[in-house]
């Protein structure tokens, strides 16, 4: 058999643990303390690992840890690894004969497929996207949460000491979740906390560090209120405004003009929702210049995908800001990847999980910024000895 | 009688924590170390205080939603949402039939200040005490396998010794690992070996429930297994083995019998009780035991259930659902149990609030029945003060 032949995959779910409990949204309850990040191993004959997470898929309500090896074996088992993708040079053009589909529904699993082809011809994902466009990628923590939920006592105070403790541990830029009218709060209340929750940060970060706000559409049906926040907040210099209300062209004019009134220079952006190919009502928003930014995840989407949509915005000013919660460790890999070698992306969304299982010595975090000193692939790997003594008794493989 | 008009509704999310992050069941995520409760308080024009956990309603709804739901309760009589006869509740007026069945947690709250109005604690407006302890089971012990991989079934098993340290003489573990988190034959294993070390962890005494949340659906090969490997370990009841389906459910008992005769079949947590099936596993003898959510449901419908099922001649005892009813839900499963003759235990979700003061005591893995009024639970006032009050909701008449 040749070396280069896919032999085995195996899924193990491994615990990824946040520093704190993170709390609501504006319309889930409590995150929690601890996500499984679904560990995908696809391996050669010749011992070529390549890694990915199945997150996303494993979030499907029909989706099971019997069906997922189902698409393994599927997907990989008995494909030479050089077959997974096409391309040209040490570019990826496109994926392999007859992974189309496949790569378009389940991204994660193209970039399994592009760290297994780089280890193989020991090129890097950052390559394999294009080159590098830039030396590091900033990043920005995405843990702010209605922390103020778990500590009613502190209020906006657990908000703002939080934020403290980003800055110390090296972030420059700090998402905060608003939107507590949409269900936590009356819509009024809601709104005024939120304010509060915005002033409170600004005061305890200082004017260098670059907030953004997040409402997952906390604010759809209440744009009035929705301007009384623009307006509120406009003083505290906000870097972007995030998915305020669901995605529809009257709304969004009407939030820029708002946003242009009250003399914020926020960025309007939105599409975590969205999904390669750009839906309808995304590019309507983007050819009226009504959003700033896309985004995407960036793992569940994965690199092909990812490809793809840049394409699409190519004419635009548009900035890429894949979303990027909910993939545990892996998700600064994958998108440290692809920030490194896209010019149009701007910032990566950061979870802070701690790395227990991969090697990632080739990446660095320091002043609010990852940056990557190269390998094969993504360059990461999985450290065998913590693997073996914690969470082997957990994997299951599929072989053939 | 004397009236008592609702005046004023305060409304405040109060969190707590299981001390411990608590895993997953064989179909959801995380249930994560916090746990909270959406604590209402109703005060009357003479000065009483009841409360409930709104739970049921945040659970999908929003505050807003949820104060007009509220906001129907001002104004009025507390007495007027029942019948009441002898100092026993008979009925429910067609005003409000529709609006308690859809709004069950709010009885709690009734209940709490009609029990403080007429100095009887909430189970002497359905009966007579016919127990004066209530025995509970520690219900968080989850897939906490999954949590601490590197202790596997082992990590189950010290948390249910934990329990069992704490006081609780009764646990449930969940089970159902080939539904969805595992390669199907691997989590029947797993789910086998999770009983039998919680089993040796916990001694001979100590009761085991299991409840797999229908992960064994489809696989009968697989349950069958499971029945027959676990014989040992003496299951106290068998809890959502399978979806309810007739053909399951006799092959389930058949099993059953065959390995483990003293173990119950339990299960029916949806659809107020009311779902046909349940009424036919009853009616085959497949069902030992029903389990609506007891603040889903709300004291009376509840009662009529067992009255129902009572007077239907079926053999089947009541288990509520109690799991994110919390510590308020508790203390309304301790009040309908030492009442209802068909109760068996009540579901424990093992969180302690600082806000709550409770009467009663907790002995020997039983709750002692108050005799306080009502529910036998009071807000304390500068717990409250201090940590809600800037941040509750609140309406007026």
């Amino acid at each position: 058999m040749a070396a280069d032949v896919i032999t085995q995959a195996s899924v193990t779910p491994v615990p990824a643990w946040y520093a704190k409990e993170l709390g609501k949204n504006a319309y889930a309850d409590n995150i929690g303390s601890m996500r499984l990040e679904w560990v995908v191993r696809i391996r050669t004959a010749g011992g070529v690992e390549g890694l990915t997470i199945a997150n996303s898929y494993m979030r499907r309500p029909d989706a099971s840890v019997a069906s997922l090896l189902s698409l393994l074996r599927e997907l990989f088992l008995g494909r030479k690894a050089s077959e997974l993708v096409s391309m040209n040079g040490k570019a990826v053009v496109g994926p392999g004969r007859s992974l189309e589909v496949a790569f378009r529904e389940h991204g994660w699993a193209s970039i399994g497929a592009f760290d297994l082809v780089g280890k193989s011809l020991d090129v890097s994902c950052v390559e394999m996207l294009g080159g590098p466009a830039r030396e590091s990628v900033e990043a920005y923590d995405s843990t702010l949460y209605f922390q103020d939920f778990l500590n009613p006592e502190l209020g906006a105070g657990q908000c703002a000491m939080e934020a403290r403790e980003a800055v110390q541990a090296g972030y420059r830029q700090i998402k905060i979740k608003t939107g507590r009218g949409g269900r936590w709060m009356l819509p009024e209340a809601g709104m005024r906390r939120d304010v509060e929750v915005v002033h409170a940060i600004r005061d305890a970060v200082g004017p260098d560090v670059r907030l953004m706000v997040d409402a997952n559409f906390g604010y759809d049906g209440h744009l009035p209120l929705l301007e009384d926040f623009v307006r509120e907040t406009a003083p505290d210099d906000l870097f972007w405004l995030e998915e305020m209300i669901t995605a529809d062209v009257a709304g969004y004019r009407a939030l820029r003009t708002m946003v242009e009134r009250h003399g914020s220079r926020a960025l309007l952006v939105c599409g975590e929702v969205d999904r390669s190919p750009i839906s309808p009502v995304w590019l309507d928003l983007i050819r009226e210049k009504l959003i700033d930014g896309y985004q995407p995840d960036i793992v569940s989407q994965g690199f092909l995908n990812w490809l793809s949509i840049e394409r699409s915005l190519e004419a635009s000013a548009i900035l890429g800001i894949p979303h990027d919660f909910g993939n545990g460790v892996f998700g600064v890999p994958a998108g440290v990847a692809w920030g490194l070698a896209n010019h149009r992306f701007a910032v990566l969304e950061s979870e802070r999980s701690p790395s227990v299982i991969y090697d990632m010595d080739g990446y660095r975090f320091a002043d609010g910024a990852w940056s990557y000193s190269g390998g094969p692939g993504l360059g990461i790997s999985i450290d065998e000895e913590t693997w073996g003594r914690t969470h082997a008794r957990h994997e299951t493989t599929v072989e053939g | 009688m004397e009236r008592h008009r609702i005046v004023k509704i305060q409304i405040a999310a109060v969190e707590t924590t299981f001390g411990r992050m608590v895993g997953r069941n064989s179909k959801g995520e995380n249930y994560g170390i916090n746990q909270r409760e959406w604590l209402v308080q109703a005060t009357t024009d003479s000065g009483l205080m009841g409360l409930t956990n709104a739970r049921p309603a945040m659970n999908s709804g929003s505050v807003q939603r949820l104060a007009g739901i509220l906001g129907e309760l001002l104004g009025r009589d507390l007495f007027e949402f029942h019948r009441i006869s002898g100092g026993l509740v008979t009925g429910v007026p067609p005003r409000w039939s529709q609006y308690l069945l859809e709004n069950g947690f709010v009885s709690y709250l009734l209940f709490d200040l009609m029990g403080k109005a007429l100095g009887t604690p909430a189970y002497g407006l359905l009966g007579s005490q016919v127990r004066a302890r209530i025995e509970a089971y520690d219900s968080t012990l989850y897939f906490q396998d999954l949590v601490r991989p590197d202790e596997g079934a082992g990590a189950v098993a010290s948390d249910a010794a934990e329990a069992v340290r704490k006081g609780w003489q009764a646990v449930k573990i969940k089970l159902g690992r080939p539904g969805r988190w595992f390669e199907p034959h691997a989590g029947m294993q797993r789910d086998v070996e999770v009983v039998l070390r919680t089993r040796e962890a916990v001694g001979d005494r100590v009761k085991i429930l299991v409840d797999a949340n229908n992960g064994y659906d489809g696989k009968p090969a697989l349950l069958e297994a499971f029945v027959r490997e676990t014989a040992s370990a003496r299951i106290f009841w068998m809890e959502e083995m399978i979806t309810e389906d007739l053909s399951g459910y006799r092959r389930l008992r058949d099993w059953r019998d065959r390995h483990t005769p003293s173990t119950m079949l339990v299960d029916g947590e949806g659809h107020q009780g009311r779902n046909p099936i349940y009424w036919k596993l009853m009616e085959e003898g497949l069902l030992d035991a029903i389990q609506p959510d007891m603040l889903h449901m709300g004291f009376w419908p509840y009662w009529q259930l067992a009255l129902e099922i009572r007077d239907s001649g079926f053999n089947t005892k009541i288990a509520p659902h109690n799991f994110n009813a919390a510590a308020t839900g508790l203390r309304g499963v301790i009040q309908f149990g030492a009442a209802c003759p068909a109760f068996v235990i009540a579901e424990d979700s093992t969180l302690a609030f600082d806000l709550y003061r409770v009467a009663g005591g907790f002995e020997g893995g039983s709750y002692l029945v108050t005799q306080a009024p009502g529910l036998g639970v009071e807000v304390d006032p500068e717990v409250y003060r201090r940590r809600h009050a800037a941040t509750e909701t609140v309406l007026h008449a």
